[in-house]
């Protein structure tokens, strides 16, 4: 077990994370993000199975997972049985627990090409795992997630601003996927929840034509200092996630869905 | 090859997963002396060895079950991690916590690290050569407030408040301790009731109908007076008995303030008169008494909050922390 040391509050440096332990272990990046996304996909589609929400267990998951791989390497801990080890402990700290053997048998029905062991190793494995994880995640199992804000500012743009309620919930309909798609990406290890709720509303302001509001900087009265270069970084992330995606289109399209 | 998915047994199998769970706490921490023992855990003095600063650490066991590590373990330690992040200066501090599992992965060791502190409350009234000055009484009780509040506030209630959770220091700062059986709540929720200390223990928690954090006021109305007199309020052995220590000196409480749905009927107690505030609560000043009697109110909802109780005259003009008083050394 590796033991860098852990930000306190989990965001970590750039180049920390272009130094994963997955990649000074040997893997490139493509790789590594490809295996991730797979792991993700998992959790999402089990999530969604159970009735969670992204905006909820399954996004809380999520977290723990990009964090675990900030401590260990995939080499070491695959991660497939990470994603399912993760659900687990989220359905718990969330307050909407699955038993061991029901993610475990999803895993298997929905997933039988990654999952090549029978149910009983895979529930020892996802028993075993979790331990890893309370250990690696130091029981931080709080997770605030990027949507209450994107809630709150829609709020504000409402009430404070007077803007018509149907443009707001269309951004919001936009703002939403957005982040829905940018736990593909490494985001949630790079800038706190504000920031990439920000970042994404003005992503999503702009993707729905409305220009003339991002003018107003509406968003620093929510956080300070950030520029809107700053936010081009942090959307081009989940743009390019689509890219990728779509080999080549472009992301609004996909943003919408 | 990483593609290839391995079991973790395999890998474990290969001896190419290191498990170094209590190697590692101990790599980190030099356990010393035990300095107290609990319900459910033993508190260790440990050195952190990258800093050498000293440690309480408390070490719990629990089996594993089914279902992994016990959703209530994971709300206990999360919701002490949250109010850790927010640090109450009124609250003992958690810094870390650790987990190791042992016996072929069937027992689950989690240790919690948290600031020493000289002594625990009860120590300290037990071990103090004679009555302390009744400022300094004050300034103890205003800060056990001040935690509760916070607590209180961030919907978790201790409901196992007593002289040995409170710790104490030198500089006479007070700090609530051992979440360990705290819940968070819904104030129409109840609980199991078997782990308050009887003699803290409110009326409605000993006749097992549903309570709330008024609990823990009451917990403190029976600290308050045993910080003046050096004794408990009420003393009672068994829940029998800490009912009856309890009506024989507050009086038997009214048709009215009998627990809801209590399990034990009224009649089955004899009438009693209350007794007289010097009697109840010794060398307490009159404010402190007043305060007492709302914290030992028999209907909950009527028990002060703690917010409240730090309005109250009896701390008008405490100052938060005094000068050092020139206290003995006790340890
Ligand atoms: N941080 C600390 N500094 C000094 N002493 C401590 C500390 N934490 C605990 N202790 C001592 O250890 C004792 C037991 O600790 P604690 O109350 O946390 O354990 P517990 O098992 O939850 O006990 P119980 O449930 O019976 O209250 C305390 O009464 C106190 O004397
Ligand atoms: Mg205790």
């Amino acid at each position: 077990m590796s033991r860098s040391r852990i930000p306190a509050d989990w965001i970590f440096e750039e180049d920390a994370i272009k130094n994963s332990p997955s990649r000074k272990a040997g893997m490139n990046e493509r790789d590594e993000l490809k295996l991730k996304r797979e792991a993700i996909d998992i959790m999402k589609k089990i999530g969604a199975e159970f009735g969670w929400k992204l905006n909820g267990a399954t996004g809380a998951a999520c977290v723990y997972f990009h964090r675990f791989y900030m401590l260990h390497s995939i080499q070491e801990f695959p991660c497939p049985t990470t994603s399912l080890s993760c659900l687990f402990l989220a359905g718990k700290s969330e307050e909407t627990p699955k038993k061991c053997k029901d993610i475990a048998q999803n895993a298997l029905k929905n997933f039988s090409h990654i999952f090549r062991v029978n149910l009983n190793q895979l529930m020892d494995d996802v028993m075993s795992m979790e331990r890893v994880l309370l250990q690696t995640i130091k029981f931080d199992f709080t997770i605030d997630l990027p949507y209450r804000y994107i809630i709150m500012y829609a709020n504000d743009f409402k009430s404070k601003r007077a803007f018509d309620a149907a443009m707001v919930s269309d951004i919001v309909c936009c703002a939403w996927p957005l982040v829905n798609d940018s736990f593909f990406t490494h985001l949630c290890l790079a800038w706190e929840p504000q920031i990439i709720a920000v970042s994404l509303f003005w992503l999503a302001i702009k993707l729905r034509q409305h220009e003339e509001i991002n003018e107003t900087k509406w968003w620093e009265e929510h956080v300070a200092e950030l520029c809107s270069d700053k936010m081009e970084t942090i959307c081009h992330e989940v743009l390019d996630y689509y890219t990728l995606m779509n080999g080549g289109n472009n992301g609004g399209a996909a943003a919408s869905g | 090859m990483f593609t290839v998915l391995q079991s973790l047994k395999e890998l474990r199998m290969a001896g190419e997963i290191v498990e170094p769970w209590d190697d590692n706490i101990h790599q980190t921490y030099k356990q010393e002396n035990v300095i107290g023992k609990g319900a459910y855990g033993v508190v260790y003095t440990v050195t952190h060895l990258p800093t050498g600063r000293k440690f309480a650490m408390k070490k719990m066991e629990m089996r594993v079950s089914e279902e992994g590590v016990p959703q209530s373990v994971i709300r206990e330690i999360s919701s002490l991690a949250v109010l850790g992040k927010k640090n109450h200066e009124n609250i003992n501090t958690l810094h870390e916590s650790l987990c190791s599992v042992s016996n072929n992965g069937t027992t689950l060791a989690i240790y919690m690290v948290m600031d020493k502190c000289d002594w625990d409350l009860y120590t300290f009234l037990r071990d103090i050569p004679r009555d302390m000055p009744d400022m300094q009484c004050r300034v103890i009780a205003m800060q056990i407030f001040r935690g509760v509040d916070f607590l209180h506030a961030n919907n978790i209630v201790h409901r196992d408040l007593k002289p040995q959770n409170v710790l104490i220091n030198k500089d006479q700062t007070v700090k609530i301790a051992d979440f360990g059986l705290s819940r968070t709540y819904s104030s129409q929720a109840s609980f199991t009731t078997t782990v308050v200390t009887l003699w803290y223990r409110s009326p409605e928690l000993l006749l097992q109908t549903s309570y709330n954090s008024a609990v823990d006021i009451w917990a403190i109305g029976c600290m308050l007076s045993e910080i003046y007199n050096r004794r408990p309020l009420f003393s009672g052995q068994t829940e029998a008995q800490q009912l009856v220590a309890t009506f024989t000196k507050l009086g038997l409480p009214s048709p009215q303030e009998w627990p809801r749905g209590a399990v034990i009927e009224r009649a089955t107690y004899p009438e009693h008169p209350r007794l007289p505030d010097n009697l109840l609560f010794g060398r307490m000043p009159q404010e402190g008494a007043d305060l007492a009697k709302w914290c030992l109110d028999y209907i909950p909802e009527r028990r002060c909050s703690a917010a409240h109780a730090l309005l109250t005259r009896f701390f008008h003009g405490v100052t938060h922390r005094p000068a050092p008083t020139p206290l003995r050394e006790v340890n």
